[in-house]
């Protein structure tokens, strides 16, 4: 059996030289098994455009052992391209001939394949609700590394975060957001960069500030200094006191003769040269240059351009989801079970009182709908709060009793041999164990709500069955 | 006790005679200061305002509305001028006023002299707000005329209304202040009334009141009806807009506003006084802050009447009999009555000295009287602009013989003496430094 290559080399030429240890693949080809396998790929250098059209099919791509693998820029022109050069991992020999990867490179690369986060085994699905843990996954696996704001005019943002870009189509100003979200919920943290101006309209950062006449928004102004002239309090522009090369008082007709002495220059004034209007004061205004809108400055989004770096919350995250995160603290405590089992479980319950008829059992449909909103603001506290979500529920519940997690915030809770009424008790005291916990943290209400059903009163009962 | 009790009989009665008991001869002698000049300068000449003003007015009352539809029909821009320092607690105030006013084509401009405070925040903040429309920073302080004349480049009004940022306005002050322009085309400028806003603050404050009430109230509306209207209050006042810009805006103070009402005035416009355009200004609430004031006041009257606008006094070819007038009254009533005053107390102290104290107490009684004419004249003057605090000042009429008497002259007087002597104006911080030095030195 052939060993696997080593690296493969990512290029549409079908005749592109590869060296020893390595092998080609076509981009389009990123499912092969060989995609996953190999240690790196090495982009080919010879077009900057298609190198980069790769590097997002990799990003792109579904599975963690594709879209998280090092990418080296392979030797060509594009090894001058800016932008790309940072986007990649490592840029590599610039000789196509020689190993692509220099040895100080290989520590990297083999940082990255033994990363957890590499390795893990959850299953992707595409999408941009998965685009933050597609990114998180991403930082994670790259450790410790700060993904720097790179200024560029091929941006349309002004700034690009050149590595994670690649994870977006072009031009798609998402990412700021994106990244904006990740940092209020404490997965990632941002180091304070610089500030920089974006067209509310259309997020291009390439806006001409101008000054413009505040009656008719004309740039088209001319400034004048005023003059003072101590003697006889005359105030105006400097043209009116110009008489050729020298300044003579209009109002007692005695030129000027020192800065300071007998005259001073309090102000400016400016003129519409379109709507004649005078005034002390332009109107700042912004043109886009790509959308062509006029917004005062105001009103245009401000942004703090920062360094990302990821959390250790956001690191675990990356490795369980948030949800999984949630599951896992519950487990600690609850041995909760799985939804399969759970389901399996409640249509047991169903057939037994159906048949016997002789107790009942009730099902408890709670959901915390302020869950989402702590997570934001706890921030890595957030493991703390739930675990002491997770001890509230617990003291309610009686061994006998089961739960699961649905979704975000749902929990199922089956309360066995006990009737409506009892169940309805047990949501009560439950909901404001809840609240209590969500006021003390945060001060707000958990917005938790709870619906009992009778288990024999259930139709039918599905997996997701949520509230 | 008892023989004290007739000591204070005999006394009444000895003070008695020689009230009734004096012929003519003596009673001018004694008292010829009040016979001669206070009695027909500040009481009878204010019976005008009963037998002439107000009929007139309501003679006029038809072209008065005539007046009032065609400034409406018009409604030409009128730029308020609001120059000054520290003035930023004052213009929200003053901006809501103008809002609130009946007649609304107003733009605002504001000039922010070199204040040390918060004006500029609150300045550009009530311009963004949009309550006013030009919002101008010094940062070095050039002096009240220069922050005049820098509003007034920006002005792009019709009339102008030059105004102090603490006022308050009624809300027809400024339709009041403009009718008179459309009542009659010669006249140039009009002056609002100014009364005072903290009369109940302090006793000094309350007697300013029934000053203002017969001095500006009652005087000016007397001197505006005779043609001899020699000052139009800084404070709020009135201009054509044209006319300023031809005499290039207001010229250096202290008293700047007197002077250009002389300007105005030598260039044959009339300058009216408008009883029932009202504001209410803050005054000095202690007799040191009035002095100051009054003292930069009196100055403004030797610098600007006896030295600046003496022209107006000479037989040349731009001498008109109500412009000699003005000044020439101006000056004799400012200046050689104060001077006079002081050679009567001489007289009474010396020549008179055995009846000095019987002297004084008639006098008192008969500037009381004067006083209380007075006031009853500006209270029917007035009407229903008057309010119910300035009836209260009714109790305060005794001290007016000592306040106007005694206090005022004193300061006048050494604010002539001063100025005369070492031309104290040019000292006055109320210019800058700069400005002072320079006006002093060209005798502005």
């Amino acid at each position: 059996m052939a060993l696997d290559p080593v690296f493969l080399v990512l290029t549409h030429d079908a005749a592109k030289f590869v060296p020893e240890g390595g092998a080609r693949l076509s981009p389009d080809n990123l499912d092969d098994e060989m995609a996953s396998r190999a240690d790196f790929f090495v982009l080919d250098g010879a077009d900057a455009d298609e190198a980069m059209g790769m590097l997002r099919d990799v990003r792109g791509h579904a599975n963690t052992k594709v879209y998280l693998k090092p990418v080296v820029l392979g030797a060509g022109a594009a090894q001058a391209h800016p932008i790309l050069r940072e986007a990649v991992d490592a840029v590599g020999s610039a000789d196509e001939r020689m190993h692509p990867v220099a040895p100080e490179q290989e520590e990297l690369i083999h940082h990255i394949l033994a990363s957890k986060h590499y390795q893990q085994k959850i299953p992707n699905v595409l999408g941009q609700q998965q685009l933050s843990m597609r990114l998180l996954r991403f930082m994670a696996s790259r450790g410790s590394m700060e993904q720097m704001p790179v200024q560029t005019t091929s941006a349309l943002g002004g700034y690009s975060y050149p590595k994670l870009d690649m994870f977006f189509p072009e031009e798609d100003a998402s990412i700021w957001e994106l990244l904006e979200e990740l940092r209020k919920q404490h997965l990632i943290e941002g180091r304070f960069i610089t500030r920089a101006f974006h067209c509310v309209h259309c997020e291009c950062a390439f806006l001409n500030f101008m000054e413009t006449c505040p009656d008719c928004g004309s740039p088209n102004l001319e400034s004048e200094e005023m003059i003072h002239h101590f003697r006889c309090g005359y105030v105006a522009a400097m043209s009116e006191y110009r008489r050729g090369d020298v300044l003579v008082c209009p109002k007692c007709d005695l030129g000027l003769k020192h800065i300071g002495v007998d005259y001073d220059k309090p102000s400016l004034i400016f003129r519409c040269n379109d709507c004649q209007f005078v005034f002390e004061e332009p109107e700042p205004s912004t043109v886009c240059y790509n959308c062509g809108r006029r917004t005062a400055p105001e009103d245009q989004i401000q942004r703090t351009v920062y360094a990302y770096s990821i959390t250790a919350l956001g690191s675990n995250v990356a490795l369980f989801g948030q949800e999984q995160l949630f599951n896992r603290l519950l487990k600690e405590n609850l041995e909760l079970i799985d939804n399969e089992s759970f389901s399996r479980i409640v249509k047991m319950e169903m057939e037994r009182i159906q048949r016997y008829g002789k107790s009942t059992s009730s099902l408890l449909i709670l959901d915390i709908r302020n869950l989402s909103e702590a997570l934001s603001r706890l921030g890595e506290r957030s493991v703390e709060f739930y675990r002491d979500m997770a001890n509230a529920i617990v003291a309610e519940m009686r061994s006998s009793d089961m739960m699961t997690i649905v979704g975000r915030s749902v929990a199922n809770v089956l309360l066995t041999e006990t009737d409506v009424q009892g169940a309805e008790a047990v949501k009560e005291r439950i909901i404001q164990r809840l609240d209590a916990i969500f006021q003390e943290a945060l001060s707000m209400p958990s917005g938790a709500e709870g619906r009992i059903e009778a288990v024999e009163g259930i139709q039918s009962w599905d997996e997701g069955m949520v509230a | 006790m008892e023989s004290l009790f007739l000591d204070s009989i005999e006394k009444v009665q000895s003070f008695l005679h020689f009230i009734f008991y004096m012929d003519s001869e003596h009673f001018l002698k004694y008292f010829w200061s009040f016979l001669v000049f206070d009695l027909p300068r500040y009481v009878l000449l204010d019976f005008l305002v009963i037998f002439a003003y107000l009929p007139l007015r309501r003679r006029r009352a038809r072209r008065y509305a005539i007046a009032r539809k065609q400034l409406f029909r018009e409604r030409p821009l009128v730029s308020v001028l609001v120059p000054g320092k520290n003035e930023g607690k004052h213009l929200a105030a003053l901006a809501e006023s103008l809002r609130g006013q009946t007649y609304s084509k107003l733009e605002l401009i504001v000039v922010d002299d070199g204040s040390d405070d918060d004006t500029e925040i609150i300045g550009r903040r009530l311009k963004r707000k949009g309550l006013i429309r030009h919002f101008i920073r010094n940062e070095e302080r050039g002096g009240k005329a220069s922050a005049a004349n820098t509003a007034l480049a920006y002005a792009k009004g019709r009339f102008i209304v030059h105004l102090d940022a603490d006022l308050h306005l009624n809300p027809d002050s400024i339709e009041r202040i403009l009718i008179p322009f459309f009542l009659e085309p010669a006249i140039g400028m009009v002056g609002g009334d100014i009364r005072v806003r903290n009369a109940s603050d302090s006793i000094t404050t309350r007697l300013q009141a029934i000053e203002y009430m017969k001095g500006i109230s009652v005087g000016r509306t007397i001197a505006s009806m005779l043609g001899m209207l020699r000052i139009v209050a800084g404070a709020f006042g009135a201009f054509r807009a044209d006319v300023l810009r031809e005499l290039k805006g207001w010229d250096v103070g202290p008293g700047l506003d007197g002077d250009i009402t002389l300007k105005f005035r030598k260039l044959g416009w009339r300058v009216h006084h408008e009883p029932y355009a009202v504001c209410y200004t803050q005054v000095p609430d202690t007799p040191i802050k009035l002095a100051k004031q009054r003292l930069r006041w009196d100055r403004s009257v030797v610098r600007f009447r006896a030295r600046k606008h003496v022209d107006m006094l000479k037989f040349d070819r731009n001498f008109r009999v109500t412009d000699f007038v003005t000044v020439a009254e101006n000056l004799y009533s400012n200046i050689f009555l104060n001077l006079l005053w002081w050679v009567y107390i001489v007289q009474i102290t010396v020549f008179q000295a055995p009846l000095f104290p019987r002297i004084i107490m008639v006098n008192y009684l008969l500037y009381l009287l004067a006083n209380i004419v007075a006031y009853a004249i500006a209270i029917v003057l007035l009407k229903d602009t008057v309010r119910r605090d300035d009836f209260h000042l009714i109790w305060f009429l005794p001290l007016m013989p000592f306040y106007v008497g005694f206090f005022i002259r004193v300061v006048r007087t050494y604010a002539y003496v001063t100025e005369f002597l070492h031309g104290a104006s040019y000292q006055d911080p109320w210019n800058p430094w700069k400005v002072s030095r320079i006006a002093r030195r060209e005798g502005m």
